[in-house]
């Protein structure tokens, strides 16, 4: 496994230090492979919440410390350098990303932007659940 | 779990990550992000000064906790008394962790293969938990392994690729340690890119 340095440009075109893992170029992209992770001046951050949601204040957490609002990190753009890594080194980070549950996709959690919040104090996300059987969509939820 | 934490099952408990420590209770546990905390982070995590013994080796002793039960019992009848964390003078990193017990005298070891179980029961005897001391044998490991979460922009500006120990450098002496294949990276350098 390996980690290679890569650069964050965040939705307001601000950068970070980061790293990623290389995926074969044979497969899907997938960021569940890559997994890009962006440093902050003081930590490490990641997009990967798999099973389970990270909370609402983790995530509150998370644009305090880049001292951003939503619109202003997502999406995220990464790449390595030119002739570091091979593969699906190159990508876009929507959200933060939850397995979803009845298929192995991985699904980003959309923030919504800052003006949508003004009629909605307490909701600052959402998450749509695609029920598919036999390719077909048999089931739609937004929670 | 209990509601009520006996205080030796506060001191320690066991994180799903494995380069966790954690130390605490009450539902109030202090994390500490790497099995070689150094004192400072310690002191930092617990909010307590050390206190010095007389032969100026800096020990840390870390006493009862507020707001905890005495002593809870333990599987063999004994209870736990005190725990102590000693940190290297070199690094100032975590060398060795003791717990004394009641009617014994200390039970922590230096050696590499320290591993105690100890399984405490609460009030009606009803098991509560049962704690994994290994993590806090004393281990040592090369200067340029970095564990997972210890890696820093730095470390990236350094050496733009890391790469996992595990089943790369087996035939390095330090690899028959086996906390160090865990989540361990080291840089590749020069001819390796």
């Amino acid at each position: 496994m390996l980690l290679v340095q890569a650069t964050l440009t965040f939705a307001d075109g601000t950068t970070a230090h980061g790293f990623i893992t290389p995926q074969h170029d044979q497969e899907p992209f997938d960021l569940g492979i890559i997994q890009p992770q962006v440093f902050s001046p003081t930590r490490r951050h990641d997009f990967w919440d798999g099973m389970f949601q990270r909370p609402g204040e983790d995530r509150a957490a998370f644009y305090r410390d880049l001292n951003k609002t939503a619109s202003q990190v997502f999406p995220v753009a990464f790449a390595t350098k030119p002739g570091l890594a091979s593969g699906h080194t190159v990508g876009k980070i929507e959200g933060f990303y939850v397995r979803e549950k009845r298929r192995s996709a991985f699904l980003p959690i959309k923030e919504l932007a800052d003006e949508a919040l003004s009629g909605w104090p307490r909701m600052v996300a959402f998450r749509v659940s695609v029920v598919v059987h036999r390719d077909v969509v048999v089931g739609l939820s937004c929670t | 779990m209990a509601a009520r934490s006996n205080y030796a099952n506060s001191l320690i408990r066991e994180d799903p990550d494995k380069s966790h420590i954690l130390l605490g209770g009450s539902g109030r546990p202090w994390v500490l992000g790497t099995p070689y905390p150094s004192q400072g982070e310690v002191e930092r995590a617990i909010g307590k000064p050390p206190l010095v013994d007389s032969t100026g080796a800096r020990i840390c002793f870390i006493s009862r906790c507020r707001g905890l039960t005495g002593p809870g019992a333990t599987i063999d009848g004994d209870s736990s008394k005190m725990l102590e964390l000693w940190f290297d003078q070199s690094d100032s990193k975590l060398s060795l962790m003791t717990v004394h017990k009641d009617g014994e005298e200390t039970v922590g070891r230096t050696g590499r293969d320290y591993k105690k179980h100890w399984t405490y029961f609460g009030a009606n005897r009803t098991l509560v938990k049962q704690v994994n001391l290994k993590r806090f044998d004393v281990m040592t490991r090369p200067a340029f392994l970095r564990q997972f979460g210890e890696l820093t922009a730095e470390d990236f500006i350094q050496h733009p690729v890391w790469i996992a120990v595990h089943g790369v450098d087996d035939q390095e002496p330090w690899y028959d340690d086996e906390r160090l294949r865990r989540r361990n990276f080291s840089a590749l350098t020069g001819a390796s890119l």
